[in-house]
């Protein structure tokens, strides 16, 4: 008995707590599954995009770096010769 | 501290559980239940409200001290800015739906900059205040959390891009289901609807398409929609993805029977200038305290009641000729004066729950003062309406009257005659002074230069 007892509490107590803290106001409108899913598909793609996007200074400057470094490379090697 | 009532709750207030809007002393309040103070409180203490307030696309509001009527359910009372008239989307020309869209989008983009986004993106949220599309529900925002998908998204396609994709690759006049669906033109319905090419555009193929196809293939699954988790970076990509499939949608607003009325007309440049002054001089002595011009065309007679500074709406039922009053509104950045569809012969009626949601177009009035400009041989003779009907719906909808009466023997009369029989031998100018005499005083007349046609200005008689 007191076995399943602490079982019983054992698996509630998470629950509770999980309640306690999530403190969502219920969503009024249903969202919809469908347009979850939708959302969830095309947020990655779009997402990435805006990410790009985001980063594009950084993403260029990488790769301006990356090319320098490789001309320089080459130009010393040339000179080597 | 005063005690509120709350039995005049809005008829349309009742969805969401964060409050409510109800009417007191004349005046609209907000109730903020204890559910919603954590969302309330983090969008006061965020700073979005005032950045949005200040760019002047949220309504403004005060905290008011009183004590609610429901204290159980209360956190605070707020005052809103009082908004002149309320207009429903299906009265909004093509631009008008797009500026609203495009006004709602920007809240939202603002919302995830601030760590929060709109929970409801219905279209009954936007209304036009001095001239610019005004956001007004305080309770619409929620805290983001990470990875939570946009649950008003479907919500705003409905409302939004569907039927502003339908007016523009289909026919303006689609915008019309938007008064047979409440909740926004249903996305299979739209896609049917759309031309197939539109399923080569990236942003309707997804938004509208693809959205139609996944409602469809899920509506009777059960899936744990915890596991399809939306970035932040995805809610922003969408949101610029709405907005650029937005940008892209146009509608031209060509030649339509009323969009040319004024260059199809029988009158000459100086009667014209004379109907223009002794309208200016009605209203100079009337001075009414706000104007509906029912059958504006583009508001061009709107303009001399609104030039007063005399909130107008400016209705018309041609799309092209309101379209076009709009476009000047906001290209003027005229604040007065609000143009809006309407079919007078079938005007905006009480609709939704209870039929109680949306008021029709009566339930707004009445107003002050009506104008009637060359209209009432169009309801008279094009539409068989009698004259005494004409008076029973206008002392409905008014105080005041400037109504000019167009007589049979006007060419634009005998335009309407040429294809059918006369059965109109009552409309006559004694038999119009006699009707309108039943239900209102006339208080002056004056024939128009160079026409056959008189302007009346009539004040309603008190039972």
């Amino acid at each position: 008995m007191k076995r399943s007892a602490g079982l019983i509490s054992a698996s509630i107590a998470p629950a509770v707590f999980f309640i306690a803290i999530h403190q969502d106001v219920p969503a009024y409108l249903d969202a919809g599954t469908g347009s979850i899913i939708l959302q969830a598909v095309l947020g990655a793609l779009v997402g990435a995009l805006v990410a790009v996007k985001l980063f594009w200074g950084q993403i260029k400057s990488f790769f301006g770096r990356l090319f320098s470094r490789f001309k320089r490379n080459e130009e010393t090697q040339d000179q080597q010769h | 501290m005063k005690k509120l009532k709350t039995s005049s709750i809005d008829p349309a207030s009742f969805r969401d559980p964060s409050g409510f809007v109800f009417r007191q002393d004349g005046s609209i309040y907000r109730q903020i239940n204890a559910t919603y103070k954590e969302d309330y409180d983090h969008l006061i203490d965020c700073g979005l409200c005032k950045t949005l307030v200040e760019a002047g696309v949220l309504i403004r509001h005060e905290e008011v001290a009183f004590e609610s009527a429901r204290p159980e359910m209360a956190y605070k009372l707020v005052k809103p800015e009082p908004v002149p008239f309320i207009s429903h989307p299906y009265e909004w020309s093509f631009s008008q739906l797009k500026d609203a869209a495009l006004t709602t989008l920007h809240i939202q983009r603002k919302a995830l900059d601030f760590g929060m986004s709109l929970k409801d993106c219905s279209a009954y949220n936007i209304q036009f205040m001095k001239g610019k599309p005004v956001f007004i529900d305080t309770l619409s925002f929620e805290k983001y959390r990470e990875g939570k998908p946009w649950v008003a998204y479907r919500q705003f396609c409905q409302h939004f891009l569907a039927p502003l994709a339908l007016m523009s690759h289909r026919d303006v006049r689609l915008g019309q289901l938007s008064r047979v669906h409440l909740d926004g033109i249903p996305l299979d319905l739209a896609s049917r609807l759309l031309p197939f090419r539109t399923r080569f555009t990236f942003s309707l193929l997804f938004h509208i398409h693809l959205h139609a196809k996944s409602q469809s293939r899920y509506a009777d699954r059960r899936i744990d929609t915890k596991r399809h988790k939306v970035g932040r970076l995805g809610l922003i990509g969408i949101v610029d993805s709405l907005q650029s499939a937005l940008k892209k949608l146009r509608w031209h607003a060509g030649g339509t029977e009323w969009g040319e009325y004024y260059q199809d007309t029988n009158y000459s440049a100086e009667a014209f200038e004379h109907k223009r002054q002794i309208v200016a001089e009605f209203l100079d002595r009337v001075r009414p305290k706000n104007v509906w011009d029912i059958g504006a065309n583009t508001g061009i007679f709107s303009r001399i009641a609104s030039q007063r500074g005399i909130p107008t709406i400016s209705f018309d039922i041609d799309p092209v000729a309101v379209e076009r009053n709009y476009l000047e509104c906001r290209q003027k950045g005229e604040i007065d004066i609000l143009p809006l569809l309407l079919d007078l012969t079938n005007p905006s009626p009480s609709i939704g729950w209870a039929n109680q949601e949306r008021a029709s177009l009566t339930d707004r009035g009445p107003a002050d003062m009506v104008l009637a400009l060359a209209l009432v041989h169009h309801l008279a003779i094009s539409n068989n309406v009698p004259l005494a009907r004409i008076v029973e719906f206008l002392a409905g909808i008014c105080h005041r009257l400037i109504i000019e009466f167009v007589p049979k023997s006007d060419s634009q009369v005998q335009r309407l005659l040429a294809t059918r029989e006369d059965i109109f031998s009552q409309y006559e100018q004694a038999a119009f002074e006699r009707d309108f005499g039943q239900c209102f005083t006339i208080q002056h007349s004056a024939r128009i230069r160079e026409s056959e046609r008189t302007l009346y200005l009539m004040e309603k008689r008190h039972p």
